[in-house]
């Protein structure tokens, strides 16, 4: 049986959780998973998010000692404040500790990705390690973004997680004239969505995802199993198209 | 029709096994269960893009997904044009009166037009609801406009789905005016996380429904307003093609509910109202 890869889940505890909480331990959270059928996931701290990335990603590598099917991925943040490291050592952290994936939440966090201020480290990252960019929304100053750091880094790979229901008029013009430009469907529930992009831009570049802890599985899930789409393409998206990309890591 | 390869044996997340219709979910199959969908807006997006979206394509869509019913008021009907969006729908359950329940609109904003439109909907082509959309049409739900709307639906004891529900208070004023009226509150149980008096209040009201469809699916919100409100204030409704038909049927079929709390929810609770 074919598992699912979840490209968006964080383990720790959350400010505001839904009803049936977070997970506090990793084995909770692969447990809740593998109901789902999901085998592996890429996950983050939830305190790398909400406390502060340096302290978030050392968490995380202490807490998934021993389970092979949850893969770190660390957050990033600009290094000019001198409370992150520099892009060139970051990379070497990343590099030291296995780590293939790293994720910007600059709304969240409140940076630019102008190159003034992430350009050293796009740089750093492109053909080292992929980028899981989240968003809150794909505006117009996100989706300029986007583009721009896309076709100024070709050689970064670049996932875009948290998008909504609204992205297929900007998201469809964007994945083909970038095709570093990857899609996270975690909060992906337009109407035959994946259908659709799949026939638009291809399904090599969709990879499912959860939002776990703070969304249900139930609906992600329902959109990659009832979408119409052939099951070599229902197998890529939920699970060998991020296999691949990580894969593109240097190490 | 959809064989998937992968055939999940995985339990229920609050079951060592899961109940058919989580099975059915889990392996991307129609649901076995009698399903129906109360809020649907056949019609092209228009602030934002989807595929298809017109009723033949939302019909073969609810072949996929297992829905047997699918309530349609037109997406143009809570925009613009409800005449023409009314229309649009009296040719769906004309061609399909077997898989479509029509939902009649009318914008309060054309009092007069909107009286015509609901006796010659309901009265004339068999229409068995009434969908209001106060936000879109920028009209209060409790304003008098909306008034002859309540009474033809207490006189009809029609359904009427309403996009928003204003406050908790207003909820119950509405439901104890017009008691044979029935109101299904559309993304009220989204909202219940922010609202938790909702759920208090409709506990009390036989003749109020919520319903579950909603941009924010946290995890567990089902089952804690089940729990408060009692599963027989939930029904089942996507907001199709606004939002994926599909999502909010698997938020329903992997909730963490008993198996007869979701025949419930997904049409034993709203199947009498809609004389089916």
């Amino acid at each position: 049986m074919a598992e699912l890869f979840d490209a968006n889940c964080a383990v720790g505890m959350v400010s505001r959780p839904g009803p049936a909480g977070a997970f506090l331990t990793p084995d909770d959270l692969a447990a809740h998973q593998a109901h789902f059928g999901i085998g592996k996931a890429l996950v983050y701290h939830s305190l790398a998010l909400e406390e502060h990335p340096t302290a978030g990603n050392q968490l995380l590598m202490r807490a998934l000692e021993g389970h092979d099917s949850l893969i770190p991925s660390w957050l990033a943040l600009p290094h000019h404040t001198g409370e992150f490291p520099e892009p060139a050592r970051f990379v070497e952290d990343l590099r030291s500790a296995g780590v293939r994936a790293v994720r910007i939440f600059p709304d969240d966090q409140r940076f630019l990705t102008d190159d003034w201020v992430l350009g050293e480290l796009f740089a750093a990252l492109a053909g080292q390690v992929p980028l899981f960019w989240h968003i809150d929304a794909l505006s117009t100053a996100t989706a300029r973004d986007l583009y721009r750091v896309a076709t100024t880094h070709p050689d970064l790979q670049i996932a875009v997680c948290d998008v909504d229901k609204m992205i297929n008029r900007t998201m469809t013009p964007l994945m083909r004239e970038a095709p570093n430009i990857w899609l996270e469907t975690g909060g992906f529930r337009t109407h035959r969505g994946i259908e659709y992009l799949s026939n638009a831009v291809g399904a090599d570049r969709l990879v499912f995802g959860t939002k776990l802890p703070w969304q249900a599985v139930g609906p992600p899930h329902a959109e990659l199993m009832y979408a119409d789409i052939d099951e070599d393409a229902r197998r890529a998206i939920g699970a060998s198209n991020l296999e691949r990309l990580l894969a593109m890591a240097a190490w | 029709m959809f064989g998937h390869v992968w055939r999940h044996n995985a339990p229920h997340p609050h079951h060592h096994h899961p109940d058919p219709v989580a099975a059915d979910a889990l392996a991307g199959g129609p649901l076995s269960d009698f399903v129906i969908d109360v809020h649907s807006h056949p019609g092209p997006g228009t602030n934002f893009f989807y595929q298809g979206g017109g009723a033949g394509d939302l019909l073969r869509v609810m072949d996929r997904t297992g829905v047997d019913y699918s309530c349609f008021s037109a997406y143009t009907a809570i925009g613009p044009d409800f005449v023409r969006g009314n229309e649009l729908v009296a040719a769906a359950v004309r061609a399909h009166p077997d898989r479509v329940i029509g939902f009649a609109v009318p914008n309060p904003n054309y009092p007069e037009l909107a009286k015509e439109e609901l006796i010659r909907r309901v009265d004339d082509q068999g229409f068995r609801g009434i969908k209001i959309h106060s936000t879109i049409h920028e009209y209060p739900i409790h304003g008098p406009n909306y008034i002859p709307v309540y009474e033809f639906a207490d006189d009809h004891r029609l359904p009427i789905l309403s996009h928003t529900y204003d406050t908790p208070a207003r909820i119950r004023q509405l439901a104890t005016t017009y008691p044979n009226a029935r109101f299904i509150w559309a993304h009220a149980i989204w909202q219940h996380i922010r609202t938790p008096d909702l759920a208090l209040t409709v506990r009390d009201l036989p003749n109020v429904f919520c319903e579950m469809s909603g941009s924010g699916n946290r995890r567990g919100q089902i089952e804690a307003f089940v729990k408060v409100a009692g599963v027989e204030s939930a029904v089942f409704g996507s907001d199709y093609p606004v939002l994926g038909q599909t999502w909010q049927m698997g938020n329903v079929a992997h909730a963490d509910l008993t198996h007869d709390e979701k025949r419930k929810i997904f049409s034993g609770n709203i199947r009498g109202v809609l004389g089916l």
